[in-house]
Formats: C-alpha cells, sequence, structure tokens
C-alpha cells in the first residue's frame, strides 16, 4: 500500500467545501439551497457522520442571542469588552443578527434545545448583563441530524481525503485544493470557483501536560490545516497572537463545562471552596485569574459540584458523561473521583489557535470573505471572536450563500501544472524516503517547544529562540520518513503545525504590549498600550516564505460603549487589570 | 478513487445482502441504508425488515427509518411501536419522537388508541411537537390513565397546546397527581398561564412533599408573575432545600414586591454562595432603599460573583 | 536515520467473539476522527493500530455489537 498512484485525478465543482465538521455542512447546504444547480462538495479528512469538535454532540450554546433574553447590541458589547476593543464589530453583529433564525432552523431539523414544558426555549441566565445559555441536554443527535441535511440536499461527500495545499488562479483568485487520501496516499486535484475553510481549530499547537499528542482539548485531527492553507494561498490572518487556552479538567483535557454546571449550582473554586474569578465573560481576563490562582498560595484550581444535592450530581452525570466528551466519567471512576465527595482538579490547556474560544483566525468579512476571492473561512478557523458552535453555524451559512452568489459571476481559473506537481512532489516526498525521522517523533519535539518558547507569561527571549528551534526542525523536514500512508498523512498535519508555529512566534513577537489577559500576557512589555497598540495585528506569507505582521485599523464600532457600559465593566474588573499584576 | 458525483451505494447489492440467511449479514445490509438516497427500494427494504425474524435487524431497521420519510414509514414505525422486543420498540418510538410532519398526525392518534401504556406514551410523545388541535380530547383522557409514563406525556401534549381550556386539567395534574414527576411537570406547564388561578395552583405546590416540584414551583411562581405567590415564597425562603430558595429569590426579585426585602435580606449571611449571589440580585430587581444595609455587607462578600451582583443592585437602587 | 520499533499499550479493546466485522461491519473503522481503527483482514476483525486516541467515543458508541471498550490512554490516567 506504500505505492502511490502515479496520476493525479480531477474533479471539477463550484463549490468546495474543505471540513465537514460544524460549519462545513452547514455552508454546503446553504450553497445548494441558494442555487440548487451548482455542484457543491464536501471534503473531509475524517468521515461526516462523526467529524469535528461535536463528534459526540454537544452540551449546549453559550452565546445564543434570543429576543425577551438579550439584544444583538448588548451581545456586540459583550464580545467588544471581552476582547478589550479589539473587534470588527460588523463581523459580531452578523452573528448576533442571525443567531435566533439559525436556532430555529436547526430546531426545525431536530436538534433537541432544552424547553420548558410548553415548548419555548429554556434560556438559562449564567452572566449578569445578558443571557445566552441555552442547553442541550440531549446533543448528542447532532451529527446526525447534519448528515441527514447533507443527504437530503444531495451533496457530494468525499471522506477520508485530507486538502494539503490551496491553488491559486493566474489573477490570484482561488482555483482549487491538492487532495491525499489518508487511507492509499492517492492524491487528486479539486477544481473550484470558490472554497469554503471549515478546518477547525489548530488543536494539536501545544502539547498537553500528559505529553499525550493526541490528549488535546481539540479535535486533534484539526491540527491547524486551514490557517496553513490560506496562509499558503496568500490569505491574511488576525489575532494569532490572542492564543486559545481553556480551563479544563486535568490530565483529562476535557472541559470544565462552566456552562453545564453554573446553571444547576456548579463553581470554579481555589483550594479552599471559594468561588475566585472576577471577570464576567469568557476572556483571556478570565484566564489570567485562573492562572493566577492555578499558581497561588489557594491554588490549584477546582470544579466545585461536593455541594449540590444527590439529584443534581445526578442530572450533571448524566449530561456530562453522555454528550460532547461522555469518556469523563471513565476518567473520574480511573482517579476514584466522585462529584458528591471530591472537588474535581483543573488546569489549563495547551495553547492553540480558534476564534470559537477567543479570536485567532483567517481575516474575513461580515460574508465570511477573506482578502483572496473566492475563499472563505468560517467556524473556528475563521476570524470572528467567540464564535462557538452557534457562530460557526451562522458562518458556515453566511459563506455558503455568498459563495453560491459568487460562483454565479465567475469562471472556473486555471491552475499551473507545474505548480500541481511540485505540490505532488512536496505531500508524497516522506513516503518516497527509505529511512528517516517519523513525523510523531517531530512533532514531539515541536509541540515540546511550543510549550517550553511560546506558552505565556510570554518571554521575548524565549520566543527568539522558539523561532531558532523552529527552523532547525524545517530543515528536518527534507529527512521526514512516513512509513505509510496514515503516517504520511501525520506528515502533512506536521507541516501545518509548523507553519502555525512561527505564525504565533512571529504575531506574538509584533505587539509589544501587553493584552487580553493570559492569552497575550508579555512579562516584558506587562502594560496595554491603546496608543499604539489598539489595532489588529495581520500576518500575511511574505517573499522569503516566513510570516510578515502589519496593523488593520479597527474599523468604526457598530455599538458605541456608552460610558456607563465602560464604568459598568470596569467595576466588575476591579482588582483584576493585568498592568498591576 | 471515489472522486465523482454519483456514488449512492447500490441498491441490488444491498438488497443481494439482505437476502443472506445470517441475521449479522442482513443487519449490516440494513445500516447501509444509512448512506442511500430516499428511494422506494431503500424505504421498502428498510419497512419489510422491520418484520425481519432477527430482533437486532428488526432494531436497526426502527433506527434506520428516522432517516427517511414519508407515510409507509410512519406506519411501519407505529407497528413497530408493539414489537415484542423492548429495543425494537425504543428505537421506533425514538425515530417517530424526531419527526416534524404534521401529516402523520392521524395515523399517530389512531394508534394512540391501542391500550398498550407504552404505545400510549409513546404516541402522545409523537403528536406532542405536532400542537395538533385533534390530540387535545385524547390527552385529556390520557391524564386519568394508571400508567405515570402516559400521563406524564398527556400533560407535555396539553402544555404544547397552551390552550386556556386545558389549564384545569394541568392545574389537577399538578396539585393531585400521585407521581411526582407528573406533579412536577404540571407544575413547569403552567409557566404560560398569567392566571390568579394558576399562582394558586403554584402556591399549592410549593407545600409538596417533593423538593424537585417546590423548586419547579418556585421557579414558576415568578414567571406566572401573580403578586398573591409572594407570602408563600417568603415562606420558601426557609425551605429544607437550599435549591428551593434560590428559586424562590429569583423569582422574589421578578415580582417586585419590598415585602420580600428582609428574607432576601437574611439570605445573604446563608452559607451557599448561589443563595446569596441570587437574594442580591433579587435585592436589586427590587430596588427598595430598604435593601442597601444588607448589600453593603455583601459588597465585600468572599464570592466574588456575589460580590459583583451586590455592587450591580447597589447601583440600581441609587439610580432609582 | 535507522528506526527502532517501541510498543504502546493502546486504549481500544475489541471484543474479538461479537466484533462482526467479518459480516461486513466498518462502522467503527468509519467513525474514527483519527482513523486509528482497522479490519485485520484475516481474523475478519477490527483492531486499533495506531495509538492516536482522543478518547471520543464515536467507535464505542456506534458498534452494532457492542464490542468496542474505550480506555483512557494510560498516559493520562
Ligand atoms: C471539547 C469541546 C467542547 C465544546 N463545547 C462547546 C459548547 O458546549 N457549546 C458551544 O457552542 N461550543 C462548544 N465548543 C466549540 C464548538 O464545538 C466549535 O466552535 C465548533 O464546533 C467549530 O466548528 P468548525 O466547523 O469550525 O470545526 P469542526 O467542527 O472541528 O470541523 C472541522 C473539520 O475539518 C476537518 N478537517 C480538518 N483539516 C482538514 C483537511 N486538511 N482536509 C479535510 N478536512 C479537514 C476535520 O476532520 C473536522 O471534521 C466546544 C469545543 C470543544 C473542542
Ligand atoms: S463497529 Fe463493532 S462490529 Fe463493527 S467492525 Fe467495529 S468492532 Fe466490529
Ligand atoms: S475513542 Fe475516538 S479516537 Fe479513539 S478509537 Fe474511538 S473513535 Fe477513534
Amino acid at each position: 500500500m506504500t505505492d502511490s498512484k502515479d496520476e493525479t485525478e480531477t474533479m471539477e465543482v463550484d463549490v468546495l467545501v474543505i471540513g465537514g465538521g460544524t460549519a462545513g455542512p452547514m455552508a454546503a447546504v446553504k450553497a445548494k439551497q441558494a442555487n440548487p444547480a451548482l455542484k457543491v462538495a464536501v471534503l473531509e479528512k475524517a468521515n461526516v457522520k462523526r467529524s469535528g469538535a461535536i463528534s459526540m454532540g454537544m452540551d449546549g450554546l453559550n452565546n445564543a442571542v434570543i429576543p425577551g433574553h438579550a439584544t444583538p447590541e448588548q451581545y456586540v458589547k459583550e464580545i467588544t469588552v471581552a476582547n478589550d476593543g479589539i473587534v470588527n464589530q460588523k463581523t459580531v453583529m452578523a452573528y448576533a443578527q442571525s443567531s435566533y433564525d439559525m436556532i430555529n432552523q436547526l430546531d426545525e431539523w431536530g436538534v433537541k434545545f432544552e424547553k420548558d414544558e410548553t415548548g419555548e426555549y429554556n434560556v438559562k441566565k449564567v452572566h449578569h448583563m445578558g443571557t445566552y445559555v441555552l442547553p442541550m441536554p440531549e446533543g448528542h443527535h447532532m451529527k446526525k441530524i447534519l448528515y441527514r441535511q447533507l443527504r437530503r440536499h444531495r451533496i457530494q461527500v468525499i471522506n477520508r481525503y485530507m486538502a494539503t495545499r490551496l491553488f491559486n488562479g493566474p489573477d490570484g483568485r482561488i482555483a482549487g485544493a491538492m487532495l491525499l487520501n489518508s487511507r492509499t496516499a492517492e492524491t487528486a486535484v479539486i477544481r473550484a470557483k470558490t472554497i469554503i475553510l471549515c478546518t477547525g481549530a489548530a488543536g494539536r499547537l501545544g502539547l498537553p501536560a500528559s505529553g499525550y499528542l493526541f490528549g488535546t482539548y481539540e479535535n486533534p485531527t484539526n491540527a491547524g490545516d486551514g490557517y496553513s492553507m490560506a496562509y499558503h494561498a496568500g490569505a491574511e490572518l488576525s489575532g494569532l497572537e490572542c492564543y486559545q487556552i481553556n480551563p479544563l479538567i486535568k490530565d483529562y483535557n476535557g472541559p470544565a463545562c462552566a456552562y453545564v454546571t453554573g446553571p444547576l449550582g456548579g463553581y470554579t473554586a481555589n483550594a479552599t471552596g471559594d468561588r475566585f474569578i472576577e471577570c464576567d465573560y469568557w476572556s483571556g481576563q478570565m484566564m489570567w485569574e485562573f492562572h493566577r490562582e492555578l499558581e497561588g498560595g489557594k491554588g490549584p484550581v477546582f470544579l466545585k459540584l461536593d455541594h449540590l444535592a444527590e439529584e443534581t450530581v445526578q442530572e450533571i452525570e448524566t449530561i456530562l458523561h453522555s454528550n460532547e466528551r461522555p469518556s469523563r466519567g471513565r476518567f473520574h471512576d480511573s482517579r476514584s473521583t466522585n462529584y458528591r465527595e471530591k472537588m474535581v482538579e483543573m488546569h489549563i490547556s495547551e495553547i492553540g489557535f480558534c476564534s470559537g474560544h477567543s479570536a485567532s483566525g483567517i481575516w474575513t468579512d461580515e460574508h465570511a470573505r477573506t482578502t483572496v476571492p473566492g475563499l472563505y473561512a468560517a467556524g473556528d478557523v475563521g476570524s470572528v471572536p467567540h464564535n462557538y458552535m452557534l457562530g460557526a453555524f451562522v458562518y458556515g451559512a453566511l459563506a455558503g450563500e455568498d459563495a453560491a452568489a459568487y460562483c454565479a459571476d465567475n469562471e472556473l481559473p486555471e491552475i499551473d501544472a507545474a505548480e500541481i506537481a511540485r505540490e505532488r512532489a512536496r505531500v508524497l516526498a516522506p513516503l518516497e524516503r527509505e529511512s528517516g525521522i517519523p513525523p510523531h517523533q517531530i512533532e514531539y519535539k515541536l509541540r515540546r517547544f511550543v510549550n517550553d518558547y511560546l506558552q505565556p507569561p510570554k518571554v521575548t527571549r524565549k520566543m527568539e529562540i522558539g523561532k531558532e528551534r523552529f527552523d532547525e526542525i524545517r530543515a528536518d523536514l527534507g529527512r521526514m520518513y512516513a512509513a505509510d500512508p496514515h503516517e504520511l498523512m501525520r506528515a502533512a498535519e506536521l507541516q501545518f503545525i509548523l507553519d502555525c508555529a512561527d505564525m504565533a512566534a512571529a504575531a506574538s513577537l509584533y505587539r509589544t504590549e501587553s493584552r487580553w489577559g493570559l492569552y497575550h500576557h508579555r512579562v516584558d512589555h506587562p502594560e496595554i498600550d491603546n496608543e499604539n497598540w489598539f489595532v489588529h495585528v495581520q500576518t500575511k506569507k511574505g517573499e522569503d516564505g516566513m510570516p510578515v505582521n502589519f496593523k488593520r485599523e479597527i474599523d468604526p464600532y457598530v455599538v458605541e460603549l456608552d460610558d456607563e457600559d465602560k464604568v459598568a465593566y470596569q467595576q466588575l474588573r476591579v482588582g483584576s487589570g493585568q498592568a498591576t499584576s | 478513487m471515489t472522486l465523482s458525483f454519483d456514488e449512492a451505494p447500490d441498491m441490488t447489492e444491498i438488497q443481494a445482502r439482505y437476502a443472506s440467511p445470517d441475521p449479522a449479514v442482513r443487519r449490516v445490509a440494513i445500516m447501509d441504508l444509512i448512506d442511500a438516497g430516499e428511494d422506494e427500494a431503500g424505504i421498502g427494504l428498510a419497512v419489510s425488515a422491520l418484520s425481519d425474524a432477527d430482533h437486532s435487524v428488526r432494531a436497526e431497521a426502527a433506527s434506520v427509518l428516522n432517516e427517511f420519510q414519508g407515510d409507509a414509514v410512519i406506519g411501519a414505525l407505529l407497528e413497530a411501536l408493539g414489537d415484542d422486543d423492548e429495543g425494537v420498540r425504543e428505537a421506533a418510538a425514538e425515530s417517530l419522537a424526531e419527526n416534524k410532519d404534521a401529516a402523520a398526525g392521524p395515523a399517530i392518534l389512531v394508534r394512540l388508541e391501542d391500550e398498550d401504556p407504552f404505545i400510549k406514551a409513546a404516541c402522545l410523545r409523537a403528536v406532542r411537537d405536532l400542537r395538533l388541535k385533534e390530540s387535545q380530547g385524547v390527552a385529556l383522557t390520557a391524564l386519568g390513565h394508571s400508567d405515570p409514563r402516559v400521563r406524564r406525556e398527556a400533560v407535555g401534549v396539553l402544555a404544547y397546546l397552551r390552550t386556556e381550556e386545558v389549564l384545569m386539567a394541568l392545574m389537577n395534574a399538578a396539585r393531585k397527581d400521585a407521581d411526582p414527576n407528573v406533579r412536577r411537570v404540571g407544575v413547569g406547564s403552567l409557566i404560560f398561564s398569567k392566571t390568579e388561578q394558576a399562582a394558586d395552583t403554584v402556591v399549592h405546590a410549593l407545600g409538596d412533599d417533593n423538593w424537585q416540584v417546590r423548586e419547579e414551583a418556585a421557579f414558576i411562581a415568578g414567571k406566572v408573575g401573580e403578586p398573591s405567590a409572594v407570602p408563600a415564597l417568603i415562606e420558601a425562603m426557609n425551605d429544607d432545600y437550599w435549591q428551593v430558595r434560590v428559586k424562590a429569590a429569583a423569582s422574589l426579585g421578578m415580582l417586585k414586591d419590598p415585602a420580600a426585602v428582609a428574607v432576601l435580606g437574611q439570605a445573604l449571611s446563608f452559607n451557599i454562595s448561589n443563595l446569596r449571589k441570587e437574594a442580591a440580585a433579587a435585592l436589586g430587581e427590587i430596588a427598595s432603599r430598604d435593601g442597601l444595609p444588607f448589600l453593603e455587607a455583601a459588597s465585600q462578600d468572599v464570592d466574588p460573583d456575589v460580590r459583583k451582583v451586590a455592587r450591580w443592585a447597589i447601583g440600581r437602587i441609587e439610580a432609582a | 536515520m535507522p528506526l527502532a520499533s517501541l510498543s504502546n499499550s493502546v486504549p481500544v479493546e475489541v471484543n474479538e467473539e461479537a466484533c462482526i466485522a467479518d459480516k461486513g461491519c466498518t462502522v467503527c473503522v468509519d467513525v474514527c476522527p483519527l482513523d486509528v481503527l482497522f479490519i485485520d483482514e484475516d481474523k475478519g476483525k477490527a483492531f486499533m493500530k495506531y495509538d492516536e486516541c482522543w478518547y471520543c467515543l464515536p467507535c464505542e458508541k456506534d458498534c452494532p455489537t457492542n464490542a468496542i471498550t474505550v480506555s483512557i490512554p494510560y498516559l493520562l490516567r
């Protein structure tokens, strides 16, 4: 099986969706609904039936903007404050305005949201300012429902092929993608008028504390593929210094599920069993407080449920051990942790890129367009902050609809045959070598360096050394050896991870201030500097193939923060400003 | 290589596998229908598999039928509710519960006449989301059924209809049903009614033996929004379960009666921080200056959430 | 560079008596996001080939005969 086909097959479509997790299926369905005559295909590295972050389902919506509970304006304000002002509000507003319609669409498709006895959505209050949490105690049907829609809309699904690079046409427009089969090492080219990247987070950037390569917070299939592919296609990326770091169950590396346990009375506590988080919204600031407590005298940090009633604990167990990350009960059993008796030890995750939880992504506007014509990005890989699952659906839909319209006005661009041949050779090289370094060894080393040199608190000199180490690893790529097609897939992923590491280092060094709490805490530039850095930091591929950074102005706000809001929020942040820490 | 636009699985190949004497092979063949388009042949095969001799094949058919639509599918699933095998029955019930097509209503209502409590409950659940006028009568009758599963689903059907006509029946369930789960759901169903009668029932439920019924009642009292519930809620602030007290505090905040200030103020010194937080928020909602001394103290609470809410509440009272 | 092999204990265990891969089932192999499960063609049974598991459980939940047990990978346990 180590022998791959000589020829490279070609197929032509109007809309190619790369990644069939959450945003992807929605993008495909909406493109097809917008124009049923279009050829729409979903390319998926795994199998659309169970792929992506929502593989086993989801516990709920964290950011539902439902009339009567929250307004789009209120939501935009919260997200603006949670991101220390660095947001393109128009994109957040586009999400907020479509969020309710999307919930109804999903409800109609059969997604089971929590409802009261009369069938109205049962929105839970977790935050003080607006109410955004809508649980899905039976959220395990999510992927089944998406697959049903793909079938009903007769969308072409291509499983077990990964995209490795995108191709541009002669005028720079997007023109297609190179594919690699993870079982046979066959390659193929898809020509497309539009491509929608829905490849999820960069989940394999940092190394989990356990040292297990695949014990990540994110679904480890999402290695950062889309970030790297967009970069090589010439697209602009944004906020890559604003890492994703999440609170989680120590070692298990699964989410702490504040949104599930919170409404039922559970909370994050320190060793004395007291709450300590001042900050209101999920943000780098919150992570900073978490980190400080973790390392402080009252640390570490715990999930406290041992004060709840037996019936409530049972309810929590049913939800947490059946949706989202169902192996969690097994983990607790092996450590004899019973929610009734012991608080659960927590920790923070390895670093990654993700706009679902923070703000790092491929730069897009409010139609999910990137800076490359014909190329779109939606979901965790896009740049709309705090988008989570519902945002992935909304932006998938926006991308699908806009891509359908784009197809009507544009022809299929040509792809340079020499470029295809070069890419094919690059991808297959590790399989053609007789011997060398296996991808998992290189990956381990790379990700350990990411932890050593890039993990916040960030230190300038350390990050510079990190870059040198990454250069050395780049030189090792010429000796990478894959024993079979499966390892070849890992080899391709490793190169995505390396690109992400370079981009993370470059963007972090560029922004010489501290912002977003722990996400970008620079020890040697500890102050926030609004005069020089109230801007987006963008990343692009430079002439020499390495990242270049530049500033992008913040678009005028569509919702001004009035003084009252600012004061209200400042009050909530008393004593927790990072500048004073 | 599978890069083409026509790769729906080959139906004749699946049918051939289904002809196997080995039930495991037949089962795998039925599983593969999930990738098939919605054509007649696929539906026909799945429907006929519902009468397979092997129960695991029948169960597989019941769940794969969830992927298909139409009268034949609904009819077959309704039939399968009476299967000898529990796995088959449950798979069929689940598939039916997910149906959103109102056209299936009449067939489900006919099947509902069956005496088997499992079938009755499953059919009630299946019509609930369809919100059919015609289901009101049967659901009212089903409220008198001896099996609590049937009564529970009947309450669901009536609550989804949200008509004032069924209010009496729902209040009855909330007050008198023998099963605490049905009582709890009954109380919960009153959320749509803003009447004094509903409030009376909620007050009654605040004295229920079961704490989860009381908790639901304490929660619903605020939503019903009738001031007559205030004294009972004030009393509920002494419930043995802090969970009930938390919900009572929230409802007192929604009803905004200054009479509750004292009991809420006292709650600010209970040892459960969730309760302190809710009590502080309720004092902010009521916005009476009498709450200020309690809130001043709470703004120094050990719990940051309590401090934050207390400060917010103080701000509100001072702005009022 | 020369290569050596190193064995790992893997988190997925398949009950070969229950597994019906020989009857045409490939469910677990299909649903694994990391593509680490394979069918042993000689035995007609599924097995875990690579120690790269997210302990996410679709393989176990979707297996029609409950043949699969996933444990937490040893390094995390
Ligand atoms: C453990 C966990 C818990 C969460 N809990 C919640 C919650 O409770 N509520 C909430 O709202 N959000 C939650 N989120 C966030 C939410 O799940 C994500 O924001 C959302 O699902 C992202 O969707 P996506 O489409 O961007 O990515 P995914 O759904 O991850 O899809 C990416 C897809 O791309 C495929 N892919 C990757 N690379 C390639 C390639 N090169 N070629 C082809 N295909 C490729 C992958 O296989 C995958 O299927 C959670 C996330 C995690 C990880
Ligand atoms: S899903 Fe179960 S029965 Fe099917 S191949 Fe895997 S282990 Fe065997
Ligand atoms: S638990 Fe998840 S990653 Fe592990 S083998 Fe099963 S499906 Fe694959």
